[in-house]
């Protein structure tokens, strides 16, 4: 019994010797009283460098927070002996490089339950914590990049509170609060000419790094065609087959393009698929802009998507969101929903930053603890209306070429007739840039382009004309004889004499080389021929 | 600059629709001489299209009425507010016999 009860035991101490696991016997001092041979293979030590010595601090890493793991292994094992203690353990190689260990400790007491030895097996688990750590490395920079990409994606956006210093007949407000990951909706606005403003608001079907790129190429797209294209439906319907085109991802977008004619308020808008914009009368009533002209874009390559028509009143202002709002869930998974959005926008209608801060607190608060799932964008375009017209002048340069005055009077025509400048007013200018034009080009020497200019001023209509010739003032001219009989008439000073009479106001001025001619008429006022 | 003629025994009407100013007058002008060169006596300007006036279209009307004399005249008709303004500070209203429509300008 003896012989094999030993036989047994010396197998076992052998397999434990050649295991490949780290064994070992301890103290609580730190002291190491044994180490099988693959242990000490693991941390490059002999056996005499280890064994009777307090190695245990050469083992682990002379770091506070090594040294910490340690320790609570060490109290553990003190606090409840009877009890395994599992721990993983960064050691230290002998030449230094880190060994991370898994040790299942075991204390072996005494009759009086004080711990005399532990018993570790180990296993080198290295690999694994190297390939973990990596793996955490390379979490990190995604994620980092993701934050990367979602900076970038908003940089594309345009500023939420924009100046057009030129046009006083319209506001936008906008606001694209990002849900954490990088998600897929934007706005945009612009002036597609110096009458028409093209606002849209779109969401990406997916999230990540793809809906980003998909949303950027998407938006391009809405730019580049509405750059110099006044319909939203053929602006949607370029825009929806250059996606179908390059969309290997099948991914898909929901987009609301309206484009409005700041002069008269009229909205012509499509919508592909996106949730549909509220108009806030200024009398607190509310229009929900229900048509859908066609599926999201990116899905069925020529769709023939169509338009309609609203019309914003001074004071009216067209409210654009994504699903981020309505979707917003509450902490018991309510959505947000149509309805408390039109209850946010119903009753008297403040200023846009104001409807824009308010439907965000509203979904803000709704939400509560929860994280946003989803990007939340508002877009809010108020109209003021017209007869706040831009004063901003018109300037022409014209060839040294009388060919040049009829295109540059139906310039000037355009010009007025945007600006509603009466009939009257309109002609009486008309007339008189036709003669100073003419002036210009004819008294002028040499080549130089003729550069003229009409304003609005407080009423004035003021038009200017420069060239470079010598220095001539045609107000200096005499005025012809308007009193003669026909047979003793002149046809010469004519022009600067109907300059005169049908301006109320005329300057020569000799500036910069340039002889500037400057005249004005009070717009509605009584008519220039008394003066 | 659209011209539009009509012919009546001893006069014709030439209508002109648009701008008569500096682009515009040379031709215009050569409408008109042809007509006089024919010998008519009446030449009647129809303006009730005319957008507006400028001192190239003041010249036109001068030389055709010059040419017309001693035998002919130039009548004019439907000038719209800008266009009397024009002939008003020219002094061209009292040069030319100014009617109210066309049946008034080919009475004479």
């Amino acid at each position: 019994m003896v012989r094999e009860r030993t036989a047994e035991l010396e197998l076992a101490i052998e397999q434990m010797e050649s295991a490949d696991t780290i064994i070992d016997r301890w103290t609580l001092d730190g002291v190491i009283h044994y180490m099988n041979d693959f242990g000490l293979q693991t941390l490059g030590y002999s056996a005499e460098e280890v064994v009777g010595r307090r190695s245990i601090y050469s083992i682990v890493p002379d770091d506070p927070e090594r040294l910490a793991e340690w320790f609570a292994v060490r109290d553990q094992l003190e606090a409840n002996p009877h009890r395994n203690v599992h721990s993983e353990l960064q050691c230290k190689h002998k030449d230094g490089s880190p060994v991370w260990i898994a040790f299942r400790n075991r204390p072996i007491l005494d009759a009086d339950d004080r711990i005399v030895e532990v018993f570790s097996v180990g296993i080198d688990i290295t690999d694994r914590r190297l390939r973990e750590s990596r793996l955490a490395a390379d979490n990190r920079r995604m994620v980092d990049e993701l934050a990367i990409g979602r900076e970038i994606q908003l940089s594309m956006l345009p500023d939420g509170a924009p100046e057009f210093p030129m046009h006083d007949e319209f506001t936008v407000r906008a606001l694209l609060e990002p849900a954490r990951e990088v998600g897929g909706d934007f706005y945009d606005f612009f002036l597609i000419d110096d009458r028409h403003l093209c606002v849209c608001v779109g969401d990406v079907s997916d999230k990540g790094v793809p809906a980003a790129l998909f949303m950027a190429v998407t938006k391009t797209l809405i730019v580049s065609r509405g750059s110099n294209d006044t319909c939203p439906a053929s602006i949607l319907r370029h825009v929806n087959d250059e996606l179908c085109r390059r969309n290997d991802q099948s991914m898909f977008v929901t987009i609301f393009i309206g484009v409005l004619d700041t002069q008269t308020g009229t909205l012509r808008f499509s919508n592909a698929g996106h949730n549909p914009p509220i108009v806030r009368r200024a009398d607190g009533n509310l229009d929900v802009l229900d048509p859908r002209h066609g599926p999201v874009a990116g899905v069925v390559e020529g769709f023939d998507y169509r338009s309609d028509e609203a019309v914003l009143h001074p004071g009216d202002q067209l409210v654009m969101y994504t699903d981020g709002v309505t979707e917003a869930m509450d902490p018991d998974n309510v959505a947000f929903g149509d309805d408390r959005l039109l209850a946010v926008l119903g009753g008297p209608v403040p200023d846009p930053t104001t409807t824009v801060e308010v439907l965000f607190d509203a979904v803000t608060a709704h939400a509560g603890e929860r994280d946003a799932f989803d990007d939340v964008t508002i877009l809010v375009l108020a109209f003021h209306g017209q007869g706040r017209l831009p004063s901003a002048g018109c300037e022409l340069i014209l060839d040294h070429d009388r060919a040049a005055i009829a295109g540059a009077l139906d310039r000037l025509e355009q010009w007025m007739a945007e600006r509603d400048t009466p009939d009257e007013d309109r002609r009486a200018l008309l007339t008189v840039a036709d003669d100073l034009l003419t002036n210009a080009i004819e008294h002028a020497d040499g080549s130089a382009p003729v550069v003229t200019t009409l304003a609005i001023t407080d009423g004035w209509l003021e038009f200017t004309v420069s060239d470079e010739g010598s220095p001539f003032n045609p107000f200096e001219v005499e005025v012809p004889d308007t009193d003669a009989p026909l047979e003793d008439r002149r046809a010469g000073g004519l022009g600067i004499h109907l300059a005169r009479s049908l301006m109320d106001r005329h300057e020569y001025d000799r500036t910069s080389g340039r002889n500037v001619v400057r005249v004005s008429r009070k717009i509605n006022g009584a008519g220039g021929a008394e003066q | 600059m659209r011209i539009h003629e009509e012919r009546f025994e001893g006069a014709v009407v030439v209508h002109l629709a648009g701008r008569l100013d500096t682009s515009t007058a040379p031709e215009v002008q050569a409408h008109l001489e042809s007509v006089v060169g024919e010998g008519v006596d009446v030449v009647v300007v129809g303006l009730d299209d005319l957008e507006f006036m400028s001192s190239a279209g003041l010249r036109v009307l001068l030389a055709t009425a010059k040419r017309l004399r001693p035998t002919g005249s130039l009548r004019l008709f439907g000038l719209n507010s800008t266009v009397r303004d024009v002939f008003d500070v020219s002094g061209f209203s009292m040069i030319f016999p100014v009617f109210e429509d066309e049946p008034a300008a080919l009475a004479g």
